[in-house]
């Protein structure tokens, strides 16, 4: 008698346990559907590109007439992979410099990034390119940074304005002078607003 | 007789061009689940992308692994798709496209579809491979066991008709699908969680469980009999979403539309339902799927036959 009570409660323990299995597949479903008609999160890649992050570091570039020749960049460059010499001339009685020779060894560099760091002027930066796959060793071994499309090669759609204005944009580990100038403490009148309108350290990167 | 060959083309076209649809359908069903694109570089999203796999399965080098049982590995691919072509006989696709409508109709598809264990098993066998051999025993143990419950809940189907001629059944349901019956939306039910087992989907895709055999019965399998496998399989996928049509979604029958495009629509509608369920649910256990079928489902179903039985002849 004790066995038949255990078998009946076994019986409907079996059809409770498929009941609570069909009601989970309903939910299971509902969540699927909801993902099958939610947008997807991944990116048609060869037609379209992922736009990176704003401390990406991609190639060295170089917008030339921003560079005032301090050689900075070739004494911090720890695997030597920037060349650099020029010519100085006398205009008027004022001394001229002329880059002569700018190029990166890409074979050499770790993309460490402290050329761009050390930048006085900002002539110096990574641009955001990362399909820069070569096919051979001379491609990417003496790249001309005097040139405005010295990437072309490696990527079609290399396009070196954009990547200023970019760059010009992006202000991820710069020290960026406020705006507004901060008015001096000695002035009494500091109200609210006036903190509310300090500027933000920071600019909003690009979108 | 001309007419018997031109009906028998139309249907081995439609096998071949459904399931490379249902191909590029279940990748991109998946793909959308998960939040992702799919296929999408040939053709049209992706459209082109089966026929481009399948001339690429076409120019595969044949591979022969050393000690198979050579007859039976190289007759499993046919054991598996023929009686897959078979069942599209008595398939009615419209009140006047049917290949033949023999008056056994619901029984020669399910018993020519139990045929096909017969091939998975060979396969299994002839491989000379344990994943494979292990993967045909239990695809042999799990169709032989859910061929209970299906016929159970299509006996329910003809108690009801009257009738084992497919076009019969679908003239029964004239006035109403079986589906909206209670009793017979149970035998739905029933008829689908078996059907599924019966080709091997997920959750019940334990014969080709990659975490656990390899591929299973195909795993030794390459280029075109490998493709055939995979035919048969969304060809008996098919073939279950058209019995389901036929015998609970009154078949071809409907308002406005042609016949032919209510069949379709109702088939490809059950065929998405099972993808649905494909992607949200995980595989279950060996053990877990037997004592389902033993336990729960044939119980259930021999009930619910009992009970109607019993409400028809009161």
């Amino acid at each position: 008698m004790v066995d038949g009570e255990v078998e009946v409660s076994n019986m409907f323990r079996q059809i409770k346990v498929m009941w609570l299995g069909f009601l989970s597949l309903l939910i299971g479903m509902r969540v699927t559907m909801k993902n099958f008609f939610s947008p997807s999160v991944t990116l048609d890649y060869p037609n379209k590109k992922q736009p990176m992050t704003s401390n990406y570091r991609g190639m060295v570039d170089l917008k030339p007439e921003a560079c005032v020749i301090c050689y900075q960049c070739i004494k911090i460059c720890p695997v030597a992979a920037l060349y650099l010499s020029h010519n100085q001339t006398v205009v008027e009685g004022k001394k001229k410099l002329e880059i002569t020779k700018f190029t990166y060894n890409a074979e050499l560099c770790c993309f460490c990034g402290l050329c761009d760091e050390i930048c006085p002027t900002d002539a110096m930066f990574m641009n955001k390119m990362y399909e820069v796959s070569a096919y051979s060793h001379e491609q990417i071994l003496n790249i001309d940074l005097m040139e405005p499309d010295k990437y072309k090669h490696l990527d079609p759609n290399y396009n070196f304005s954009a990547e200023v204005t970019r760059n010009d944009e992006n202000t991820v580990g710069k020290i960026i002078k406020p705006s507004v100038p901060v008015s001096a403490p000695a002035t009494a009148a500091a109200p609210a607003p006036a903190a509310a309108e300090t500027p933000k350290p920071i600019a909003q990167p690009p979108a | 007789m001309m007419d018997l060959l031109l009906k028998s083309g139309m249907i081995v076209t439609f096998i071949a061009v459904s399931a490379m649809f249902l191909v590029w359908w279940e990748r991109k069903i998946s793909a959308l689940i998960q939040n992702r694109m799919g296929p999408m570089i040939v053709g049209w999203h992706g459209a082109l992308q089966t026929p481009a796999d399948m001339l690429k399965l076409l120019l595969k080098e044949n591979i022969v692994p050393s000690g198979i049982d050579k007859l039976s590995w190289w007759l499993a691919p046919f054991f598996v798709v023929v009686p897959a072509v078979m069942a599209f006989v008595t398939i009615p696709f419209s009140d006047k496209f049917i290949v033949h409508d023999l008056n056994i109709g619901i029984l020669f598809v399910t018993s020519i579809t139990s045929v096909c264990v017969l091939g998975i098993f060979m396969a299994g066998w002839g491989s000379n491979n344990k994943y494979s051999l292990l993967g045909g025993m239990r695809s042999a143990a799990q169709i032989i066991s859910y061929e209970v419950p299906l016929l159970l809940s299509v006996v329910l189907i003809v108690m009801e008709a009257g009738t084992l001629s497919m076009q019969e059944i679908i003239r029964a349901q004239e006035h109403g699908w079986f589906i909206l019956k209670p009793n017979l939306a149970l035998a739905f039910l029933i008829y689908l969680i078996s059907a599924t087992a019966e080709v091997n989907r997920v959750p019940f895709d334990i014969p080709e469980a990659e975490s656990e055999l390899g591929a299973g019965y195909h795993t030794e399998y390459t280029g075109m009999k490998f493709a055939m496998f995979f035919l048969a399989e969304y060809t008996n996928l098919v073939i279950i979403s058209a019995v389901t049509a036929t015998l609970f979604l009154g078949g071809w029958q409907g308002p406005i539309l042609p016949p032919v495009v209510w069949f379709l629509l109702k088939v490809y509608g059950v065929v998405f339902l099972l993808m649905w369920v494909r992607w949200t649910l995980p595989r279950v256990r060996m053990d877990q799927m037997m004592g389902f079928a033993w336990k729960f489902l044939t119980p259930v179903a021999l009930l619910n036959l009992l009970i109607s039985g019993w409400l028809m002849v009161r």
